[in-house]
């Protein structure tokens, strides 16, 4: 009713044809600001990617000024250097995910889908995980990996991944699973399915898109950890991507490598970026719900 | 959804008793009992992983922060003097003081910068093109491993070598040693992550302006309110529980966040940089002091706690209340 007569206004009057050009200007400006502060994020990473390209006598010659002539050996020493810590995070990753999600799933699909008693207690139990922070269980955590003689193998990753990922895809699962309707269900278990091959056959087709979201998050969060690895393994083979670039990078004198330093920087960010690029639409609806659930 | 074409509203109503018998007979007291032990089987590997690697070590934290402990021979209890000692240190204060100097600066560029960056690309909408590249462009840095970040700024930020001192010198503002001058370092830290725009909190206020109803912005842009005065006005008070939740998820990264502390200054110079993060790591780690770490640990997790229900109670919009 309302916008009836302000469409007139709009498409005729000169009052809307002004707002609207208008409109159209202010846009440009705010489109203006808003490259100007995505440049700002990212010229840090130009500088990376400029400078592991560079000698270090370039770099030295010419800290800031861009060279065309590139050392790509850079990107052979530093993948020489680091191919083993992404190939590890890889599996590490792969590992914890192939424990935490369906962990989390048929937790997920018991308090969406079944009445059971002391439902709401257990499930105050995980919402209170969240208000567990890291820096609690650090120290008895450690402790708790040598005395299971889990201490420099990669099982003192995984399973701690594969616990601190639960309260989040138990969430994003539950949520899920309940927006199945019932009568799938039901129809599955006349037809003589038993409650775990209604998961397989029927919910995890279903589900795949929410189970990627929580395997997104589980690989970025394995990607990105420096602490607890250099923290419980020994072996500087066994490392993972965060802390063995830093171990890498420790490698060289001061200024001595720095084209393969910046070099490595790149190889490690690039394979995070590229994922979460081409998984953009999981990673938001995950990281924007996970965080919902406080 | 794919999901809701299954459903097919239309056999609901034409067999509404049906259906509800159904699910009556599903959901019956006799299943229920049953539907207990398969319940704890389907929740068993899941409660197994959180109970053992997060309960466990947080309660054993909190017990433990009563012993003296160092890793191997059996703990001795010794009350509360873990805690006693921690306060009474001479580096409390100075951690205090850090601690609130990167909590405040921190929780307002990591609230300020990404609200702001949500308001304007929200606001691009009108240009679809421009407003899906920036909102992808914003959200790649997010997952840019930590440490990567670290060691650039600490690259950036070098007075020997880096860009950020070739332009204070150019500009005629001398050098900066950021990370070995005790007036800069918190600053140099601080300074990671610039503009500060990428983050979580970015994600969360951006779902939060695309729920507040069209007809609401509509309205008050009829009544005159525009720009920097409807957003103040109109956007502010409706993001209220945004900016609440990323209050604490901000709070809960900044307590407990010093890694940046460690690799770049490890504390220094002298205690201008340490935070009781870093205190607690390098007490049990370097120092084998395990149960004076578990204590600050534990202090850390109240003060977390106080902070977040406080915020709880505290911060409500006039909609809520």
């Amino acid at each position: 009713m309302v916008s009836v007569p302000v469409q007139a206004a709009r498409g005729g009057g000169p009052i809307g044809r002004r707002s609207s050009g208008g409109g159209r200007t202010r846009l440009w400006v705010l489109l203006a600001a808003v490259l100007i502060v995505l440049a700002l994020t990212y010229i840090p990473f130009l500088i990376v990617l400029n400078n592991s390209f560079k000698s270090s006598g370039q770099f030295i010659a010419h800290p800031f000024g861009v060279s065309l002539n590139l050392h790509f050996h850079n990107y052979v020493t530093a993948f020489k250097g680091v191919d083993e810590y992404l190939l590890n995070t890889i599996i590490v990753a792969a590992v914890s995910v192939i424990i935490g999600v369906p962990a989390g799933a048929l937790g997920a699909y018991a308090f969406a889908k079944m009445e059971f008693r002391g439902k709401g207690v257990v499930f105050v139990g995980y919402l209170g995980l969240l208000m567990v922070p890291w820096t609690l269980t650090l120290i008895p955590l450690f402790v708790e990996i040598q005395r299971y003689q889990l201490f420099n193998t990669w099982w003192a990753l995984v399973l701690p991944y594969a616990a601190g990922a639960q309260p989040l895809n138990l969430f994003l699962f539950r949520t899920f699973f309940e927006q199945i309707p019932d009568e799938l269900y039901q129809s599955a278990r006349v037809d003589g399915c038993g409650e775990l091959a209604v998961l397989r056959r029927i919910v995890t087709p279903l589900a795949m898109p929410v189970l990627l979201t929580g395997a997104v998050l589980m690989f970025v969060d394995a990607w990105g950890d420096y602490l607890w690895p250099q923290l419980v393994l020994r072996d500087n083979g066994l490392l993972t991507a965060s802390a063995g670039l830093e171990s890498f990078v420790g490698t060289f004198s001061l200024g001595g490598g720095i084209g393969p330093e910046f070099a490595a920087y790149v190889i490690v960010m690039l394979p995070i970026m590229l994922l979460v690029a081409g998984m953009m639409k999981y990673f938001v609806a995950g990281t924007t719900q996970g965080a919902l659930n406080i | 959804m794919s999901v809701a074409t299954v459903d097919g509203g239309g056999k609901k109503v034409s067999e509404p008793v049906v259906a509800s018998q159904r699910r009556a007979a599903v959901r019956g007291p006799a299943l229920r009992r049953q539907g207990g032990l398969r319940a704890a089987i389907l929740l068993l590997p899941s409660a197994l992983l959180v109970l053992l690697f997060r309960y466990y070590p947080a309660v054993r934290s909190i017990v433990g922060s009563f012993t003296e402990w160092n890793g191997f021979s059996a703990p001795t209890f010794i009350g509360l003097r873990n805690y006693a000692t921690f306060l009474d240190s001479a580096s409390f204060l100075p951690q205090l003081r850090n601690l609130a100097i990167l909590f405040g600066g921190g929780m307002i560029l990591h609230l300020v910068a990404p609200f702001l960056a949500a308001t304007a690309i929200h606001a691009l909408r009108p240009m679809r093109r421009a407003y899906g590249f920036a909102k992808f462009a914003i959200v790649i840095p997010m997952v840019i491993p930590g440490i990567i970040l670290i060691n650039l700024w600490a690259f950036l930020l070098n007075p020997l070598s880096g860009p950020v001192d070739a332009l204070l010198t150019r500009l005629g503002l001398g050098s900066v040693q950021w990370f070995s001058n005790p007036h800069t370092a918190l600053g140099g830290i601080l300074a990671i992550g610039f503009p500060w725009v990428s983050g979580l909190g970015f994600l969360v206020f951006l779902a939060g302006i695309q729920n507040i109803p069209t007809s609401v912005i509509e309205a008050a842009t009829l009544d005159g309110a525009r720009g920097f005065q409807r957003m103040l006005h109109v956007e502010l008070p409706l993001l209220i529980p945004q900016i609440r939740l990323v209050v604490i998820l901000n709070a809960i990264f900044e307590i407990q966040n010093f890694i940046p502390v460690l690799l770049l200054t490890n504390g220094g110079p002298g205690n201008a940089t340490l935070v009781p993060g870093l205190q607690m790591y390098n007490s049990a780690f370097a120092g084998s002091q395990y149960g004076y770490g578990m204590a600050i640990g534990t202090l850390l997790f109240c003060t977390m706690l106080t902070f977040t229900f406080v915020v709880l109670k505290t911060v409500r919009s006039r909609v809520e209340a």
